[in-house]
């Protein structure tokens, strides 16, 4: 079941059910946005103050950055963040 | 974070580790070389307490880096102490039993305490992997 933008697990409020939302895997474009700069990726981490593992973790999609750094990152490539994350299945 | 802070891991702050590594080192001068039984108790208690306090340094120091380092680097540490800390409750709890039933009935805490580091090492190696 979709409700607008968040895939929801359930939502039978007349049975006293919320809705809930699904805790979807993240994908992202940073890989492509990096390539079309001729950006490696130590050079991104220096860009965003953090590790070249950090960057490769998140690229891979191992590891989902917090708020701040994906804010960061929208900055960096001039995009909004849901221009470079969105939700698997979406 | 500034690019200061780009890295694994930074410099840890090298006074600090002089520090430590003095305190240990006066600590067996001490106790080992020099003989500290007819001191003053007071003076033993210093004396004694110089292997904590140099821990206490080295506490200081890990809690510095973790603060400066990034944030996968913040959980790899998490994930390592999440493992590590637990695992060391299972090691003392493992050795006061298998004792209890007559098996290595010669190990003391007092002797094999870094033995308790090793599950923090293994959960580090672990969540290491796991973002690698």
């Amino acid at each position: 079941m979709t409700c607008e933008l968040y895939v929801v697990d359930r939502c039978l409020p007349e049975a006293g059910v919320e809705c809930t939302v699904a805790a979807l895997p993240m994908k992202n474009r940073l890989k492509v946005l990096r390539a079309e700069r001729n950006w490696s990726q130590a050079d991104l981490a220096k860009r965003l103050g953090v590790s070249r593992q950090t960057v490769n973790a998140i690229e891979t999609e191992k590891y989902d950055p917090s708020l701040p750094l994906a804010f960061k990152l929208a900055e960096l490539f001039g995009m909004k963040i849901e221009g470079m994350f969105e939700r698997d299945g979406e | 974070m500034t690019d200061m802070n780009v890295g694994r891991y930074p410099r840890t702050e090298p006074l600090a580790v002089v520090a430590a590594v003095v305190l240990i080192g006066a600590y067996l001068l001490l106790h080992l070389v020099v003989g500290t039984e007819s001191w003053p108790v007071v003076a033993r208690i210093g004396v004694g307490l110089m292997p904590a306090a140099a821990i206490a340094v080295a506490i200081a120091i890990e809690l510095r880096i973790i603060r400066r380092v990034d944030e996968l680097q913040q959980r790899i540490q998490l994930e390592a102490l999440a493992f590590g800390y637990p695992g060391a409750i299972l090691v003392i709890v493992a050795i006061r039993f298998l004792r209890t039933e007559g098996v290595l009935t010669s190990w003391h805490l007092g002797d094999i305490w870094p033995l308790l580091t090793v599950p923090y090492f293994v959960g580090l190696a672990l969540a290491w992997r796991r973002y690698k």
